[in-house]
């Protein structure tokens, strides 16, 4: 191939890739300027001018490289990966740019007011970033990296944040945080289910006969237009539930109706969308309230269901669909399992996490106040874990070693592939346990045996098994190596007031999109481990290998050698 | 093959095995003799042995093993010598304080030694506390596992030869045996005759560094007791300092023995018929030894730059060229490939040093060496396998085989090989939150870096681990049930999972 015709064929290949990521970013401006509306909405003028010169800025670029590269041709599957794995870096880049601009633009006097607005004013310390001193927590943003990490994590639906003291965030930005995950989650639905539909994970493409096309953009399209509607429902369903749970919790019965109603609503989109972020201090901490507890578990365990089988159910009305999909199926059981190990685990090293509280009931069966509370807590954070959302209800830094590693292979193995958790996914789980097995009858059958297996109906031949495990394998073993190597990185930059399992943890939390934290993330963390969490969230969310593919083409092009 | 597992043959074959087992405690009788020690405790050990072995012979006296049988004698053979092993200890203890006195204890040593992991729960090793027989015994239990008990069996009893493919294919480690000559009791002879060569050659050295002046506390008995626990990549030793006891010269030559420990024993066959370019050109060799190098010098760079604090074992290494490039190098050598020994307290080195000599610990030696771990070819192929994915991925049409050194890699060895590193790492994860909450049951303190390396150190068969687990320190605060499960550990570390994992199966047992 000569020098030139290669040339061309690089850059008609960046052109495609350039216009594609332009357009995700046009989106993203629009997302901003419907944010300008809140904005305007609270009568914050600050934000609103803020978000308006994002927005301006980022549609800008990305109607720029729109333009530019108009006639570029279709992208086909090799250009999918790419295309995801660079949106998602420039969409998380642009995200930071109101936060900066916000921090940045509203005077300290202003800022001053989003803290008496907060329910205890007087209970946060003054903070001084870069020149500025206040207690609001929109000081921590006028750092550049702060303000990526944020976006990153609202992108990844990850739900770690730099926002100490979200209660005194202007509402602008507390909606944009809650915003990007919604958004993000059907940006994950359509990623696994359209995008990355290879073998191993074919089993979940939403239109099995379109993921096999070359051409990428129909499939899509179709996908969102499916999503968004079941998504919307399912939002507002759980407004509602939340808002009806909130107004009888005892915290929330002070509260007015219409910041009940709020934060409903931003825990709701962020619940469903198992992203994590909240509005309140102490995540659900803050409420103490079994009550919204136990309203958030089916919201969470809806995320973490792939979605095509939600569509089967409710477009076909395919209920048994629930038990007979292997994901859904594994889904429950893991469920129930981990929440009994996890209380096994907790009520048996009782620490000052759980604090001895009366319920009614658990106390006949023998179980002490504080264990009781473990119980309690161990079954809010194990489906919080699983399902990848994040949110936390009990302090897990102060739980035993036992029960952070417990927690993190929840947050390693995470939900359904199809939906938006991160993770591993369940199918590439149970893709790897009938593998193992499958090696098992091999070695004590002779090498010429005729092997099948099946796997969800769909039975496999010698090869595609082998071509699903090895996926599944490859995937899990980049993944924990990625996990092991972090968190050793982490454990060496944080100093010694955190553990190993500390690291694990949190690292599993970054890299599984979760946002559980057992305390090392906050505006106080070194750099550097700030920096590689950002790294981590967004090789987690695109499944590690088209991060590999994106490098590798940086390095060789997209053309085979 | 028969219709279903026929077990009598298996347990019968078992019986020959420890019979002989009774030979090898002759060595320790002899040496009890020497010192003028106690004789009971061998004489009634041997006796012991002896009777068992027969007892179980008589099950059945058919020689014909079938895949399953083959499969269930090696993993059963494995399980008896290490009870078998731990009489002595037993016999020995009964009545004092030692700890080994006790039967959990003594198995827990016993399985340590066959499986060359070299992890103890001795409180004091000394000639004060335990007799010069017994430690040789704790020694020589190496050196048999070693290069394989099956293996040893197959080069020596015609009767077993006959299935010896299939039961080295289970016993031996790493992916695929490499058979150097058409008969499989040839290959067996073989490779015992190089593992017999270099441990001859490596007591004569350090023989020979003691009577040079080099090694003032390097005896007779001390020579033979290390001779027995470096090519096995063991890491016993009678002494309780381990190698720091001994001088610079003899850490020295004890590295070069480590690393060829650590080496697939079937390349010296290369050597042997001149052939260098297949020694030299064999990519897991070429890997294993730059893994070496490239952990050494990082280490070898921390701790000269003050990794490391000032240790009464291991010296000062800040500043200090040639101690902290022995002390990295020794490290390296005795971590990476499994061995456990240690010329420094590790234990206390800074966290980015420990996380490197932990980085190590996963890699293992070579197929076909006397190491444990996952072994290097098999990240070797994972590695190319990964490569490989990430054209795929982006070409899904294109086809492309895996190549190592030229051969192609079989599609079902690579698959083996994910299903083996997975479940090695997920068995090593499980085995890790066990002995945490068993830990946290009986109140013991055990950090989480202590659980991961002594889950790692036993499924490895490495022996020591971080914390009080430490190369000077000891197993014995774990509650009898951890022990138990580190035995297990050991056990199926050993036999590499799968043989182990499938008899629990029901398809194995069925049909």
């Amino acid at each position: 191939m000569s020098a030139d015709r290669f040339a061309g064929r690089l850059s008609s290949d960046l052109a495609i890739i350039a216009r594609d990521v332009g357009s995700l970013i046009a989106m993203e401006a629009g997302l901003m300027a419907i944010t300008v509306g809140v904005a305007v909405l609270f009568a914050e003028w600050y934000a609103a001018a803020s978000f308006l010169g994002a927005a301006v800025v980022t549609a800008a670029v990305g109607l720029g490289a729109r333009r530019a590269f108009a006639d570029a041709p279709d992208p086909r599957m090799k250009h999918g990966m790419v295309i995801a794995a660079a949106g998602w870096l420039f969409v998380a880049c642009f995200g930071a740019l109101p936060f900066v601009l916000t921090a940045h633009l509203t005077p300290i006097e202003v800022m001053q007011t989003y803290v008496a607005s907060a329910p205890r004013p007087d209970a946060y310390e003054a903070v001084r970033i870069l020149g500025a001193e206040s207690r609001s927590s929109l000081v921590y943003f006028r750092d550049p990296l702060h303000a990526f990490f944020e976006s990153m994590s609202g992108w990844t639906g990850s739900g770690l944040t730099m926002a100490v003291h979200e209660p005194t965030l202007p509402r602008t930005i507390q909606w944009w945080r809650s915003f990007m995950q919604w958004v993000g989650g059907v940006g994950v639905i359509v990623l696994t289910t359209a995008i990355l539909a290879r073998p191993g994970s074919g089993s979940y493409a939403l239109y099995r006969s379109e993921a096999r096309e070359e051409r990428i953009h129909p499939s899509i399209i179709s996908t969102v237009r499916t999503v968004w509607k079941i998504f919307v429902v399912y939002t507002g369903l759980s407004v509602l539930a939340m808002f009806v749970a909130i107004s009888l919790s005892d915290y929330g019965s002070q509260l007015p109706t219409w910041e009940a109603f709020w934060q409903a609503l931003n825990h709701a989109m962020t619940g469903l969308a198992t992203g994590g972020f909240s509005v309140t201090d102490n995540s659900i901490a803050t409420y103490d309230s079994p009550l919204i507890e136990t309203v958030l578990l089916p919201i969470m365990s809806l995320g973490a269901i792939a979605f095509p089988i939600h569509y089967g159910i409710l477009a076909n009305e395919e209920i048994e669909l629930f038990w007979e999909d292997l994901q859904t199926r594994w889904l429950f059981v893991l469920f129930g399992a981990g929440v009994v190990v996890l209380s096994i685990q907790n009520a048996g090293v009782v620490t000052e996490a759980f604090d001895a509280t009366d319920y009614a009931g658990l106390q006949t069966v023998g179980l002490s106040a504080a264990q009781t509370t473990a119980v309690r807590d161990s079954v809010f954070q194990w489906i919080s874990a699983l399902s990848c959302t994040g949110f936390q209800s009990s302090d897990i830094g102060a739980w035993g070693a036992g029960g952070k590693l417990i927690v993190s292979t929840a947050m390693v193995v995470g939900g359904a592939a199809g939906s938006t958790v991160g993770g591993i996914k369940i199918v590439r789980t149970y893709t790897i346990g009938r593998g193992i097995v499958w090696q098992f009858s091999r070695v004590f059958l002779p090498a010429s045996a005729v092997v099948t297996t099946t796997i969800d109906g769909r039975t496999l031949d010698r090869e595609e098994m082998e071509r699903e495990f090895s996926e599944a394998a490859i995937v899990s073993l980049l993944w924990i190596s990625l996990l092991v190597a972090s968190a050793l990185v982490l454990i060496n930059v944080v100093g010694p007031d955190f553990g190993l399992a500390d690291a694990l943890f949190e690292v599993a939390s970054a890299q599984g999109n979760v946002g559980l934290s057992s305390g090392i993330t906050g505006p106080e963390m070194p750099p550097l481990a700030e920096g590689m969490f950002v790294l981590n969230m967004w090789i987690g969310r695109l499944e590690i290998i088209p991060i590999l593919v994106f490098g590798r083409s940086l390095l060789y092009g997209l053309d085979p050698r | 093959m028969s219709v279903r597992v026929d077990w009598r043959q298996s347990v019968a074959f078992t019986g020959t095995v420890i019979k002989y087992l009774a030979v090898a405690m002759l060595v320790p009788l002899g040496i009890s003799l020497l010192y003028q020690e106690d004789v009971l405790t061998f004489l009634a050990s041997i006796s012991l042995t002896v009777a068992s072995g027969v007892a179980l012979e008589r099950l059945s006296d058919d020689p014909d093993l079938g895949p399953r049988e083959a499969l269930l004698l090696v993993a059963l053979s494995w399980g008896a010598v290490a009870v078998i092993g731990a009489i002595p200890y037993v016999i020995a203890g009964y009545g004092t304080e030692s700890a080994l006195g006790h039967p959990i204890n003594a198995l827990f040593e016993s399985m340590s030694g066959f499986t060359t992991t070299g992890a103890t729960v001795t409180a004091e090793i000394s000639f004060e506390r335990h007799s010069h027989a017994l430690l040789m015994w704790r020694q020589l239990s190496q050196w048999l596992g070693g290069m394989g008990i099956i293996v040893l069996m197959v080069a020596i009893l015609p009767e077993v030869a006959v299935n010896g493919a299939q039961l080295i294919a289970s016993e031996a480690p790493g992916p695929e045996l490499q058979k150097l000559t058409p008969k499989i009791a040839e290959t067996a002879r073989l490779l015992w005759l190089f593992y017999l060569g270099f441990t001859v050659l490596y007591v004569a050295i350090l023989l020979g560094l003691h009577y040079a002046g080099l090694a003032p506390n390097m005896d007779a008995y001390n020579a033979v007791a290390h001779g027995f626990t470096t090519l096995p990549t063991g890491g016993f030793s009678p002494q309780a300092e381990s190698i720091a006891a001994f001088s610079p010269a003899v850490q020295w030559v004890v590295i070069p023995f480590m690393l060829i420990a650590g080496m697939n024993f079937a390349l010296f066959y290369f050597l042997l018929q001149d052939d260098y370019g297949e020694f030299l050109h064999d990519r897991e060799l070429q890997a294993y030894l730059g893994a070496n190098a490239g952990v050494a010098v990082l280490l070898w760079g921390l701790l000269f730059t003050g990794s490391a604090p000032p240790l009464e074992l291991g010296g000062l290494t800040e500043g200090v060229v040639e101690n902290s490039l022995r002390q990295a190098t020794f490290q390296v050598a005795s971590l990476l490939n499994s061995t456990g020994y240690a010329t420094s307290d590790f234990a206390q080195w800074g966290t980015t040093a420990q996380g490197l000599l932990l980085f190590a610990m996963f890699i293992g030696g070579s197929a076909g060496s006397t190491g444990g771990g996952v072994k290097v070819v098999r990240w070797l192929v994972v590695l190319k396998a990964i490569r490989r994915q990430l054209f795929t991925t982006a070409h899904p049409s294109s086809v492309r085989p895996v190549r190592l050194g030229g051969h192609v890699i079989d599609e079902d060895a690579i698959t083996a090989i994910y299903g083996f590193t997975l479940l090695y790492l997920l068995t090593f994860g499980v085995a890790t939150v066990l002995l945490l909450f068993d830990a946290s049951r009986v109140g013991l303190e055990l950090s989480v870096l202590e659980a991961v390396s002594a889950s790692l150190a036993t499924i490895g068969n490495i022996g020591p681990g971080f914390g009080f687990l430490g190369p000077f320190g000891s197993y014995l605060d774990f509650p009898a049930t951890s022990k138990l499960l580190m035995v297990f550990l050991m056990w199926i570390g050993r036999l590499e999972i799968i043989p182990v994992f499938v008899m629990f199966t029901g398809a194995f047992w069925k049909k």
